[in-house]
């Protein structure tokens, strides 16, 4: 039995850090995970690295290319990719977004956007992909997750392939990755045009939120009162829109919240991702809530559209943004 | 005494495809005491894991007190019958009373609880198994006589009509063994308890028990009184080897004295060998020649005597006289008659008195070799008659002399290589 | 070792149980003071007419909806674990078998990762899908199991176990490839086989109660044959004890109550094996003694554990992990302590 439990619990900060479906940061690899070196993550120095990798990014590609992926790990290119495996369904966004769809030769089960994604042939899930395909692809890059396991890792790179690693904790990570994968690509014009346009999105959604005058706290539930917390993309995501979280103090990426503490934090809204929310009015203690009785419950059935943008590094995280506030700020649209 | 309490018929059972009971019918009756023997796999521990309802019986029926055995609920069995095991471990820590207190289970149910009257018939139980001493010890720390009897006791305090016993004592040594035996008697005698004990020892069995139940390959074979069935003929059936019978002295009853299992070594050119004894220190040597598969006799002897048991248990020719009674010339001359073709004729370690000086007239005339145990000629109560009956012999022929029967067996093999 | 007197150990353990219940009620991350914990509880149990003014109404729902059913779920859940964990080494005769032994914990998993992947909405009894699946799922795995177990009229014991890895085992690896094919629902699933007391309220109480009650009354009334399984299953059959009924009165209360219970917290490991465990040897063999000292001990321990996992830090710890963390070192320390009688009592 305690072996099992012990298991158990190895397995539940696996699965914390797979929460969410769509790669966010994973908190057991926290340690090793460097910002992308290429900018800062902070917002501050967002103008400054905007325009030099505005000015890099219209020329060419020089190759050999030198990067650093989200492991920290230096990965050298000598040439352009040709063959590009997507191992997250946010980075198959993004790599169509930049144009380079026609590249991909291999894409995860839950690769559902854009449409053509779906014509790609699957390589099976984001964490136990079937690597025999991937490697009978050939592919120059793979772009992945940090929870593709280590030995599948190394598996690919032994025939060649360059796997480059992504987590992605908040908006500017992803900001950046784009940069990055347009560089790998040699598809830098596209990428600045894509940050370009998701800076000026971010820039108008901060306009419309900075009128607010009443700020509002939330309660985000992955489902059994799992959370995002510091470290999560979609607590990044809430915090650009200046929503106060009531997992603030947790520091942990995907904690697991009492009930008592929600009732006690009190949240304004209350995000939920799982149950519905006739369950949670049917949840003891819950159902006291204010925001449970007066309805301020947003639901993102899983699965949906909606659910994927608020949740995935992808080009759409930016509409993710947008919709929260407006489901948050209802009256500011 | 009274009516039958247990009743067999025609009952076959077994485990699987092997079937260890084949037919077996008999009748136990109120107040006996029966021993239930038979060579290891016979079945009788089977037959009572058929009573006790652990067996389904294949073929047959098993009846207690008139009820068929198979209807009967496992609850009132027990309170007809109780089961002795071989004393075993219990790997929890029970006291001595909660063991016994298990026996009145038969007679509890959830809303029954244990009451003041089972409480006393537990006190009763121990009392009569010397057992209320340690009534609050562990089970387990107790030694193995002391935990067969509190499981007695338990047997006891289940009130049951029939006691059955399986091999209650092979784990013990002969104090608690005689223990065990003597408490079982005292039930079956002044409880008027039926017992049905599975018994290895026979010498056990036969002094304890009324009746004896023999089992052989499945069938009842013998059935009676100790004295009808423990003899020669059905032990050396049931075991297959060399044993020996007698009456016990003090209890009168057939003991068996076990003799060898594994064959002796034969000798080669088979000799007859003629052995003057009479007491008691020639057993050995007969047994032994007998063994090795010499054709032994033996004179004079005095009937009763060990020498002549022996004889008369592996029918080994021989003279006899009654005991207290003097060699006649008569009887001299039908020893002389037997060891007339003798290769052989030893005079064994026997003292010589005037009763049996007799015994070695007329040995100068044989043809046989001569040989004469040392400590025969030690003691002489015949005045120097015997001194001169040997100085006579050893004008005519040659004797030769040995110390014990090991070197009269090392001289034999001599001979043999000549 | 001396035995403790059941004479006084039940009357100071329902003592000690209630002064744990109380401390517990007022322990917690959210803020609410003593003053007011009191207050509130004085109120809600006893219906006392306290002035409540000043207290806020997350205070109240926080002690009446959330704190006082966790505990006193958890000393349901613990309680009924604990007595069929007795009632299962019991039959088994063998001290390391707990009420999930058999694969119902598999059967109830399997229940209700089903339940999640379809995620029902609709409410049976007041039960939701998952819940009822799951308690489907125990069920129908003992169903198979004893079924599978079956030689003739008996059931032995040894079959019995085997067949209960076997099935488990099966019913694990089901559970897997529902995992895998709904990775959505992977996290889900693997909440609720950590086990946990969080967000239950008065509904999943009464929902288990009932079953609970049933199992352990008729597991009560096992005791005087339960020892007697103790000292051998031959034995038992000679002193009357009908044993393949015996078997199946223990086997179906027992999985009554695990079911019921396992279905609403999820699987909370270790309380039904460490809890009977501890108490036999503080008390010794005898059910009579064990089951009700047992009820209280393991309903006692999980509140002890549940408390923890709530307070100890601002977010959640699967309850099922604290009780590993806490039982598993202090069985090891028993048990090395009590190697040297060698015996399991």
């Amino acid at each position: 039995m305690g072996k099992k439990w012990i298991a158990l619990l190895m397995s539940a900060v696996l699965v914390l850090s797979t929460v969410g479906l769509s790669g966010c940061g994973g908190n057991s690899q926290e340690k090793d995970v460097k910002d992308i070196p290429t900018t800062a993550a902070k917002k501050e120095d967002m103008d400054k690295t905007q325009t030099e990798d505005t000015q890099s990014s219209v020329e060419d590609t020089e190759y050999p290319l030198t990067i650093t992926d989200g492991l920290g790990d230096e990965i050298t290119f000598e040439k352009e990719p040709e063959r590009v495996i997507s191992l997250a369904p946010a980075n198959t966004e993004i790599l169509f977004a930049l144009g380079a769809g026609d590249r991909i030769k291999g894409r995860t089960d839950y690769c559902s956007y854009p449409e053509e994604a779906s014509e790609v042939e699957s390589i099976g899930t984001y964490s136990e992909p079937n690597t025999e395909l991937i490697i009978s692809m050939e592919p120059d890059v793979v772009f992945a997750t940090d929870y593709v396991d280590d030995s599948i890792r190394e598996q690919i790179e032994s025939t060649g392939a360059k796997v480059v690693v992504y987590t992605s904790k908040n908006v500017y990570v992803v900001l950046d990755l784009i940069i990055q994968m347009g560089l790998i690509l040699n598809l830098n014009e596209n990428a600045a045009e894509l940050v370009d346009s998701m800076n000026t999105e971010l820039e108008e959604i901060e306009q419309i939120v900075a009128s607010n005058q009443e700020e509002k706290s939330v309660f985000v539930d992955l489902g059994s009162f799992y959370s995002v917390g510091p470290g999560a993309l979609l607590y990044d995501m809430l915090d650009q829109i200046g929503v106060t979280n009531i997992t603030a103090d947790t520091e942990t990426a995907y904690p697991q919240l009492s009930v008592e503490s929600i009732i006690e934090k009190n949240p304004d809204v209350y995000i939920s991702l799982y149950s519905s929310p006739d369950e949670l009015k049917q949840t003891a203690g819950l159902d006291e809530l204010d925001c449970i009785k007066n309805n301020n419950i947003i639901f993102f059935e899983a699965l949906s559209q909606e659910a994927d943008i608020i949740q995935r590094p992808s080009p759409r995280v930016v509409e993710g943004i947008r919709l929260l506030a407006e489901k948050i700020y209802p009256d500011l649209f | 005494m009274s009516g039958k309490i247990l009743e067999f018929s025609h009952v076959a059972a077994g485990y699987g495809d092997r079937e260890i009971l084949k037919d077996i019918t008999l009748s136990i009756h109120e107040g006996e005491f029966t021993g239930l023997i038979g060579s290891n796999g016979t079945g009788k521990s089977t037959l009572i894991k058929c009573i006790s309802g652990l067996l389904p019986l294949n073929r047959g029926n098993i009846s207690i007190c008139g009820k068929e055995n198979a209807t009967l609920k496992s609850r009132e069995r027990a309170q007809l019958v109780a089961v002795v095991p071989q004393s075993y471990h219990v790997e929890y820590d029970f006291t001595v009373e909660d063991i016994v207190m298990m026996g009145r289970n038969p007679y509890l149910g959830f809303r029954k609880r244990e009451s003041q009257e089972d409480y006393d018939i537990v006190s009763e139980a121990m009392k009569a198994t010397n057992t209320e001493v340690f009534r609050g010890r562990f089970y387990n720390e107790l030694s193995g006589g002391e935990r067969q009897r509190v499981i007695l006791a338990r047997a006891i305090a289940q009130k049951p009509r029939i006691i059955l016993l399986d091999e209650p004592t092979s784990a013990l040594d002969i104090y608690h063994q005689m223990e065990v035996m003597e408490l079982i008697t005292k039930l079956n005698q002044k409880e008027h308890m039926t017992v049905l004990a599975v018994l290895h020892d026979i010498n056990m069995a036969s002094r304890f028990c009324q009746r004896i139940v023999m089992l052989q390959e499945g069938t009842v074979f013998m059935d009676g009184t100790p004295q009808e069935v423990i003899n020669r003929r059905n032990m050396e059936a049931l075991y297959h080897m060399k044993l020996m019978i007698r009456e016990s002295p003090l209890f009168h009853k057939p003991e068996i004295v076990p003799i060898r299992v594994m064959e002796q070594e034969k000798i080669e050119v088979p000799r007859h060998i003629h052995i003057i004894c009479g007491a008691a220190e020639a057993v050995n040597l007969i047994e032994e020649l007998d063994a090795r598969g010499c054709t032994v006799t033996a004179g004079v002897l005095d009937k009763q005597s060990e020498d002549w048991k022996i004889c008369h248990q592996l029918g080994i020719p021989c003279v006899d006289i009654e005991p207290f009674t003097s060699v006649t010339e008569e009887k001299q001359a039908k020893n002389l008659e037997l060891m007339k073709d003798a290769d052989m004729i030893v005079v064994a370690n026997v003292p010589f008195g005037e009763g049996n000086i007799q015994n070695l007239h007329g040995l100068e005339f044989t043809c046989g070799k001569i040989y004469i145990h040392k400590n025969a000629l030690c003691d002489d109560y015949t005045d120097g008659k015997l001194a001169k009956r040997v100085k006579d012999i050893e004008k005519r022929k040659e004797i030769t002399y040995f110390e014990n029967d090991r070197e009269f067996l090392d001289l034999l093999k001599q001979t043999e290589r000549q | 070792m001396k035995k403790i007197d059941r004479k006084w150990a039940i009357p100071l353990s329902i003592a000690i149980c209630l002064i744990i219940m109380y401390i517990c009620t007022v322990t917690g991350v959210a803020s609410i003071s003593f003053r007011d914990a009191n207050r509130i509880l004085l109120h809600e149990i006893f219906h006392l007419n306290v002035d409540l003014e000043g207290i806020s109404n997350g205070s109240i729902t926080i002690i009446r909806n959330v704190r006082l059913p966790r505990v006193v779920l958890g000393f349901l859940a613990g309680a009924s674990l604990a007595v069929c964990g007795c009632g299962f080494q019991g039959i088994f005769k063998n001290p390391m078998a707990d009420p999930f032994v058999l694969g119902v914990s598999s059967g109830a998993a399997l229940g209700a990762s089903i339940g999640i992947v379809l995620h029902f909405d609709s409410r049976l009894l007041g039960m939701s899908g998952t819940t009822v699946l799951a308690f489907a799922g125990a069920f129908l795995t003992i169903l198979l199991v004893y079924n599978i177990s079956k030689v003739g009229k008996k059931v032995p014991v040894s079959t019995l176990l085997l067949s209960g890895i076997a099935v488990s085992q099966t019913l694990s690896a089901a559970m897997s490839v529902i995992m895998i094919m709904n990775k959505q629902s992977m996290d889900q699933i693997m909440f609720w086989t950590m086990g946990s007391l969080n967000g239950k309220g008065w509904n999943q109480i009464l929902t288990v109660l009932p079953y609970s009650l049933l199992g352990i009354l008729l597991l009560f009334t096992t005791c005087r044959e339960l020892d007697i399984m103790l000292t051998g299953e031959d034995t038992a059959i000679q002193l009357g004890v009908n044993v393949e009924f015996l078997k199946k009165k223990v086997l179906f209360a027992a999985t009554v109550i695990t079911a019921a219970v396992i279905s609403v917290t999820g699987i909370i490991g270790f309380v039904g094996l460490v809890v009977p465990h501890i108490v036999r040897m503080i008390t010794g063999p005898k059910h009579r003694t064990l089951m009700p000292l047992s009820l209280i001990f393991g309903g006692t321990f999980l509140i002890i554990c549940d408390t923890a996992a709530r307070s100890l830090a601002v977010w959640e710890i699967p309850v099922g992990i604290i009780t590993s963390l806490c039982g598993g070192p202090f069985f090891i320390y028993l048990l090395s302590r009590m190697k040297k009688g060698g015996n399991f009592s």
